[in-house]
């Protein structure tokens, strides 16, 4: 079936980008074999295609994907910055009361009790013995001593005295 | 299909992997780029609606089906994008607020000679001529080489009407090229069109 040149020239800008269905490239292709006005307009059609081919190889300006990944990084994951900031802050302000509370409580141990404070604990009496208790106030820390058998065999429940730490004892 | 790689990559977006997002916009972020900057010629809006486009995949990938064409879906979001600003600019330069929405100028790329950059002028002069749906196939086909059944998916409608669209966006651009009176350059869509 021979086609005129109006309707090959509707096939062309399709024959150019190889979109054709196989029926009618082969028409097209038996009419441009035989015409050259047919054939300079496709060749047309190729060199548009060849133009904006061209424009695949362009580069964007200097910085475009460090610009675009940070913009990405700012909407994105800004709260991420900001919760590292206050986890730093909060170990810092747990850092600081801890080392107050260190501090504070030292000062505390280490003062002397007032006089008549009347302030005193049962301690060891070997090793308090020589000392009036209200000399010294010392803290009551609780010490456990195993279960001594009674005369019977029973097990009694560990009597607990109290007895200053040894860096608390003054004697 | 898309390759095991990049599934797993896209699974881990989707609890919110942050390495992994990041994978995901080294990978595509150069053909999102091009796409939306040869529909509308300009870098820095460009630059924005690649931002938006991998901010929407970020917020929505969990509803996205990993078994699907993953460049697919991205690229539609940069089509629409795309031609939302479009026609943004283009209502703007109709009331005359024209650099509102960007420049539509296209900027010769650095480093060219000045014959290179006069031909390119040309082209897109040429190119911001044709209407948004046109200039939409006709950037993803000759510019950035994809099939038409790609095109089809990305801009979701059938492959008849991107061969359509092909048709008619090739002849315009012709028309414009040559300086011939181009007839209608109204968006008209064939019956069949979906």
């Amino acid at each position: 079936m021979d086609m005129s040149c109006d309707d090959i020239r509707d096939l062309l800008p399709l024959y150019a980008g190889g979109e054709l269905e196989d029926a009618e490239r082969i028409l097209a292709e038996a009419h441009l074999d035989g015409c050259a006005s047919c054939a300079r307009e496709l060749d047309l059609y190729r060199e548009d295609r060849a133009r904006l081919a061209e424009l695949r190889g362009d580069e964007p300006p200097a910085g475009t994907w460090a610009r675009l990944q940070d913009g990405l990084q700012a909407e994105l994951f800004p709260r991420r910055r900001s919760r590292y900031a206050f986890l730093l802050r909060l170990a810092a302000a747990l850092l600081a009361g801890l080392a107050l509370g260190v501090v504070f409580h030292k000062g505390r141990r280490e003062a002397p009790a007032a006089p008549g404070s009347g302030t005193h604990e049962v301690v060891d009496a070997g090793a308090l013995r020589a000392l009036p208790a209200a000399a010294v106030r010392v803290p009551f820390v609780p010490v456990p001593r195993a279960p001594r058998a009674n005369p019977e065999g029973r097990h009694h429940l560990p009597r607990v005295e109290s007895f200053p730490p040894p860096d608390e004892r003054d004697f | 299909m898309p390759d095991a790689g990049e599934v797993e990559i896209l699974r881990r977006c989707q609890e919110g992997d942050e390495e992994a997002f990041r994978q995901i916009v080294e990978r595509y972020q150069r053909r999102t780029y091009w796409i939306a900057y040869h529909m509308l010629g300009n870098y820095e809006t460009a630059r924005e609606i690649s931002q938006e486009a991998f901010v929407r995949v970020f917020r929505n990938v969990a509803r996205f089906d990993i078994r699907k064409n993953f460049y697919t879906w991205l690229y539609q979001i940069v089509v629409n994008l795309t031609i939302d600003r479009m026609r943004k600019m283009s209502h703007a330069k109709t009331v005359g607020l024209e650099g509102l929405g960007g420049v539509a100028d296209p900027l010769p790329p650095p480093a060219e000679t000045g014959e290179k950059t006069e031909l390119r002028r040309r082209v897109h002069g040429a190119l911001d001529r044709l209407p948004p749906k046109y200039k939409a196939v006709l950037t993803l086909r000759d510019i950035q080489g994809f099939s038409c059944q790609e095109i089809a998916e990305i801009v979701d409608c059938t492959n008849a009407t991107v061969r359509w669209r092909l048709h008619r966006a090739r002849r315009l651009f012709r028309a414009l090229w040559e300086g011939r009176p181009s007839g209608s350059l109204d968006d008209d869509s064939p019956a069949s069109a979906s």
